[in-house]
């Protein structure tokens, strides 16, 4: 055989080679299957930012997660495959120990397998579909648990969730996460609402060709963008504080059968949250199974009449423009008045004739109240109503703060400003009055509350600048103020609860619900607001009851509370006592 | 390999009338044209070495970028394992280490909630 033939036939049988090869690839193997791939999506998922405490602790952090889908066509036993693996896609509250053990809960168990298995049915019966959606965001263990069972037309692909290790500690304060239209991760309320923007990162691409095993062709273009992180958020959040402060929250919203309970902290010198609680609240992993009126933090969008707590504002703006000092003598407080075709009296129907202005706070006398206002005028009432920051936004970083409600001066007339003296007529929010009890405590400063203090970006921290604050009224007048508050606190009517040896200032308030156009004498709103050491305040507090039944009065409820909480506050700072 | 002779300008060439000219010419320049015959067939040869060079290191570069990418896949698969790890575990730690857990756990050994206010 001649050499030319030799290579003739070499080439020949490459050639055979190669096409019987091309067959196999074109018609014999299953490369349509192998190529749903979950290794190069288009979009690669950037995980979100953290949400961490002072201490750096998350508050809000990512936890592994799947989602489950299912190919119709695939499944060969419809009802079996929905009997299987119902059980395990239905809510995680029934998986926990305590659920085992609840027969209530062990009956809606039941009845929320059947619907899961009806809607998963509903779904893997339509022969027509290739892909169907049957869950997200289930845990690696359920994902586990699922695969192991080896049910040909089920897939997995990873979906992670949003996991908040201390419950629903701070729950209206960081908000949650839940999904677009579009079904991407979204932040609603609080933190999670708020920073939204930033927290989300920027999802990566993967622009490159992939063989039919789903692998790279690296010769082809090859062109990824990387995600990038989410920034995570470092927060002025006292862990411990906020523990002690929804403990005591909790059992006094049950003890006095309130509606429900805010307590806010803050630290005077920087205008930093330190804990910021609401009761009832609920878990912000599973917000879908809680209503929907618990997702709004009543801390910052709530507006109430703020009642007596209010008077420090009015008594502070009067001693800022010197028209009365703590021993200023009340001139009309010997009865009740009539004002524009109203009669204004005290809450408890005493009058104390001739009594000081310091006499007035510790009384919260409305009448003496009254005697502030007409010093005052509207003009100049109005001017420090606004200049404390009422009626328009903090400026706190979080979602759905309200202005509260402060009408045009126009449309005051003179019952209005008597009553706005002591706390009616118009509405605050709770961050508005904790706000401005904070410029009493650091000498008269206004600053911007704020909950965020740094970020971290790619490992980086950037520190957030802090507000420097408005001077609204002087030292002095702050001064006198605190002072004229700790004789509210020494001798007013919530005495007995304070602790001993610490000068605490303080004003209870206690406002009517308005109904219709009238107040219901049934339901109020209980508050205290006060701040510590007054030598050095470390913390303003504000507590606030809705509807309490035991009592509806502040002094009973919200003040005990306010020093319950105090007493550990001291504790926890290592404040000794003053005397 | 067949031998390079086989492919070796023969005499047949000069049966062509233009190629006899060709021949004519270069008799009368004194070029050894027979010399001449035998660089062009060297100058062929390297040629196609070095084609064949070029190919094959094409070859061997397109196969090892295959399996690189394979390569990649796995290491960018180890990767997100170890992320994955990683979040796994730092979400344990801080369940485990949250002040609702420690507080249970507290409680169970019998700790209790200080009532005076102790300060140094």
């Amino acid at each position: 055989m001649s050499r030319l033939k030799v290579l003739n036939i070499i080439i020949i049988l490459v050639a055979v080679t190669i096409l019987a090869r091309l067959f196999y690839w074109q018609f014999l193997s299953d490369v349509e299957k192998r190529a749903v791939s979950d290794i190069n999506p288009d979009e690669i998922p950037a995980p979100r930012g953290e949400i961490l405490s002072r201490d750096n602790y998350p508050l809000a952090t990512n936890q592994e997660a799947y989602l489950i889908y299912a190919t119709p066509r695939i499944i060969k036993n419809p009802l079996d495959v929905a009997k299987k693996i119902a059980p395990l896609l239905i809510a995680e509250k029934f998986s926990t120990v305590s659920a085992q053990l609840d027969s209530d809960l062990g009956n809606q168990k039941k009845q929320a397998i059947d619907t899961e298995q009806k809607n998963i049915m509903a779904k893997i019966s339509s022969n027509n579909l290739y892909w169907v959606l049957l869950k997200r965001k289930i845990t690696s263990e359920t994902k586990n648990k699922i695969a192991a069972m080896g049910i040909a037309g089920l897939g997995f692909e990873r979906d992670d969730k949003r996991f908040y290790p201390e419950g629903s500690m701070a729950a209206q304060l960081l908000g949650f996460v839940g999904s677009d239209k579009f079904g991407n991760d979204t932040g609603y309320f609080g933190l999670e609402g708020y920073y939204n923007r930033i927290l989300k990162g920027k999802p990566g691409h993967n622009a490159n060709t992939l063989d039919p095993k789903g692998f790279p062709i690296l010769t082809s273009k090859f062109k990824t963008s990387p995600p990038q992180s989410g920034t995570s958020l470092i927060t002025t959040i006292d862990r411990p504080i906020q523990f002690i402060v929804e403990e005591n929250l909790e059992k006094a919203v049950v003890k006095y059968g309130a509606k429900d309970g805010t307590v806010i902290i803050l630290d005077p010198k920087t205008g930093h949250i330190v804990a910021m609680a609401t009761y009832p609240s609920y878990n912000p992993a599973f917000f879908q199974e809680y209503e929907q009126n618990l997702y709004k933090n009543p801390a910052v969008a709530d507006t109430y009449e703020p009642g007596s707590t209010f008077k420090v504002v009015t008594m502070s703006s009067a001693l800022d423009l010197n028209l009365v000092t703590p021993t200023t003598k009340c001139t009309v407080c010997n009865g009740p008045r009539e004002i524009g075709g109203y009669e204004i009296s005290t809450w408890n129907k005493k009058y104390y004739p001739g009594s000081t202005m310091a006499e007035v706070i510790t009384h919260s006398d409305n009448i003496g109240m009254t005697f502030v206002s007409e010093k005052l005028g509207l003009d100049r009432l109005y001017s420090y109503i606004t200049k404390f920051g009422f009626g328009s936004l903090t400026g706190i970083d979080l979602e759905e703060e309200s202005p509260g409600v402060v009408r045009n001066k126009p449309d005051w007339h003179e019952i209005d400003i008597a009553t706005a003296s002591f706390g009616q007529g118009l509405a605050v929010t709770p961050i508005q009055i904790v706000q401005a009890v904070g410029a009493i405590a650091n000498g008269g400063r206004l600053i911007s509350p704020k909950i965020v203090s740094a970020s971290i970006i790619g490992g980086q921290v950037e520190n957030y600048p802090q507000d420097a604050g408005t001077q609204v009224i002087s030292k002095k007048a702050a001064t006198q103020m605190t002072e004229m508050m700790v004789g509210a606190v020494d001798n007013g009517e919530a005495k007995a609860f304070k602790p001993k040896g610490y000068r605490i200032a303080g004003k209870t308030g206690t406002a009517q619900v308005p109904l219709a156009g009238h107040y219901d004498p049934n339901k109020t709103i209980a508050s205290f607001v006060g701040f510590a050491p007054v030598q050095d305040p470390k913390f303003v507090m504000l507590v606030r009851f809705t509807e309490p039944t035991s009592s509806q009065f502040g002094s009973e409820t919200a003040a005990p509370t306010f020093f319950a909480i105090a007493r550990e506050l001291f504790n926890y700072y290592g404040i000794p006592a003053d005397k | 390999m067949l031998s390079v002779t086989d492919f070796k300008y023969k005499t047949n060439c000069y049966n062509n009338y233009n190629a006899h000219k060709r021949y004519q010419h270069v008799q009368s320049v004194n070029i050894p044209w027979e010399s001449l015959g035998k660089v062009k067939i060297k100058i062929l040869l390297l040629l196609a070495v070095v084609l064949a060079g070029l190919l094959s290191a094409q070859l061997v570069f397109a196969t090892n970028l295959s399996t690189d990418g394979q390569t990649l896949t796995a290491v960018e698969q180890k990767i997100q394992e170890q992320e994955t790890k990683n979040l796994n575990l730092r979400s344990k730690i801080a369940e485990v280490s949250s002040l609702t857990t420690l507080s249970a756990k507290a409680q169970k050994l019998g700790f209790e909630t200080p009532q005076k206010i102790i300060t140094p």
